[in-house]
């Protein structure tokens, strides 16, 4: 799906990182650390689409046993991870 | 013992851990792509340890934790994918379980508080609520709002990504803020698809990122080389003039109070100053970077967070 925002995308420039031979970060190590990190914890599940059934089966309360259990654990570990999965 | 917790691949965290060693301070770090292969841990009785670096610890050994950016953990190669991924869930319990007994105010920052202090329209309700200028904002996926807030702002709007403006692929992009120009008011059909976040062009000679370290601020000025570059990021930032710059005593309350607010020890504040030297908030980055500016303007934020780490 497009979305408006896309039209505005741009090619990546830098690596991401501090360069080993020069020690310059690269606009790149700014831009994308900056917002990632933080938002890959607690927050609403962005996984596929096993997990995304997995809380849909969990709020209409039709799930077989075995998908509970996932749900239970998705329910359960999506706001509480210290690291990321 | 200062905890770092980051991956392998992280040059921040090299930059600081060179300095940490330097001074013969005591750190040990944990890289999530290497901890399967080089960490071990037991739990018996009450005690949880983990062997790391040839050293043992327990959770009160560890007086900070400083939460860099480790990413899924990753288990050795070998066997069945299904196997391999159960076990990095098993490795990632197992090292919540040791972590999570280490108070949380001991983290710079506990990914809980990075998590709720990273919502960009959760940020600028809270920032008009402490007294700072924020820009007049719209996220919508109406087209006919569009129209109407940028007749509103005098033709004066940009547009910018409300979440993360990496979008990855093939070949990675990356969505920067832009200006939105009267053109694409013909054809807006594709806001309908998702919301998108508007806010209007705040007018400004420069850019400032303040980097907070628990109650001390650096603040940095940043002078694009181009006139009314809306972000100063493009260009790999080049020709971007820096300047060390004191934060006026009202705004470093407000500050210090965001701070407080979402339960951070660490927060990089970005600001545009307008004309009249007034600030307007942009956004926070609670795990913002901040190295390329002891590089490019002399920050000393590697030394402020040595202080808070092993002195505060």
């Amino acid at each position: 799906m497009q979305a408006f925002l896309h039209r505005f995308a741009e090619p990546t420039r830098g690596s991401g990182r501090l360069s080993a031979g020069t020690r310059t970060y690269t606009e790149a190590g700014r831009e994308a650390a900056d917002e990632d990190q933080a938002r890959s914890q607690y927050a609403i599940p962005r996984g596929g689409a096993r997990r995304a059934s997995n809380w849909k089966s969990a709020a209409t309360q039709t799930y077989t046993k075995v998908s509970r259990e996932e749900s239970d654990r998705d329910r359960a570990t999506v706001g509480m991870s210290l690291l990321p999965r | 013992m200062l905890l770092v917790l980051s991956n392998s691949k992280d040059e921040t965290a090299d930059y600081l851990c060179t300095r940490i060693a330097a001074e013969r301070l005591p750190f040990v770090r944990l890289d999530s792509d290497s901890v399967a292969r080089k960490s071990s841990l037991v739990a018996r009785g009450g005690e949880i340890r983990i062997r790391l670096s040839g050293r043992e610890f327990s959770p009160r050994q560890i007086s900070n934790v400083w939460y860099r950016r480790p990413e899924a953990i990753r288990v050795p190669r070998g066997g069945d994918g299904g196997e391999r991924r159960h076990a990095a869930e098993e490795w990632a319990a197992a090292l919540e379980g040791f972590l999570s007994l280490i108070p949380r105010s001991r983290w710079m920052n506990h990914p809980a508080s990075n998590a709720s202090a990273s919502l960009k329209l959760e940020q600028l309700v809270r920032a008009r609520r402490l007294g700072f200028g924020v820009p007049r904002t719209l996220l919508t996926q109406n087209e006919g709002e569009v129209r109407k807030f940028w007749s509103e702002c005098d033709g004066r709007v940009v547009v910018k990504p409300v979440s993360d403006g990496r979008i990855r692929g093939t070949r990675d992009r990356l969505v920067y803020t832009n200006v939105l120009q009267k053109r694409h008011l013909d054809s807006l059909e594709d806001v309908r698809n998702c919301p998108t976040l508007f806010q209007e062009k705040i007018e400004k000679i420069a850019d400032v990122r303040v980097t907070a370290v628990g109650d001390r601020l650096i603040a940095i000025s940043m002078v694009g080389s181009k006139r009314d570059e809306v972000d100063i990021r493009r260009e790999n930032m080049s020709g971007v003039k820096y300047r060390e710059l004191e934060v006026p005593g009202r705004t470093a309350r407000k500050l210090v109070a965001m701070m407080r607010g979402y339960g951070l020890r660490f927060g990089a504040f970005d600001f545009g100053v307008r004309p009249d030297g007034s600030w307007v908030f942009f956004e926070l980055n609670p795990n913002g970077q901040w190295a390329w500016l002891d590089e490019a303007a002399n920050a000393r934020i590697a030394g402020r967070l040595i202080e808070e780490f092993f002195h505060g």
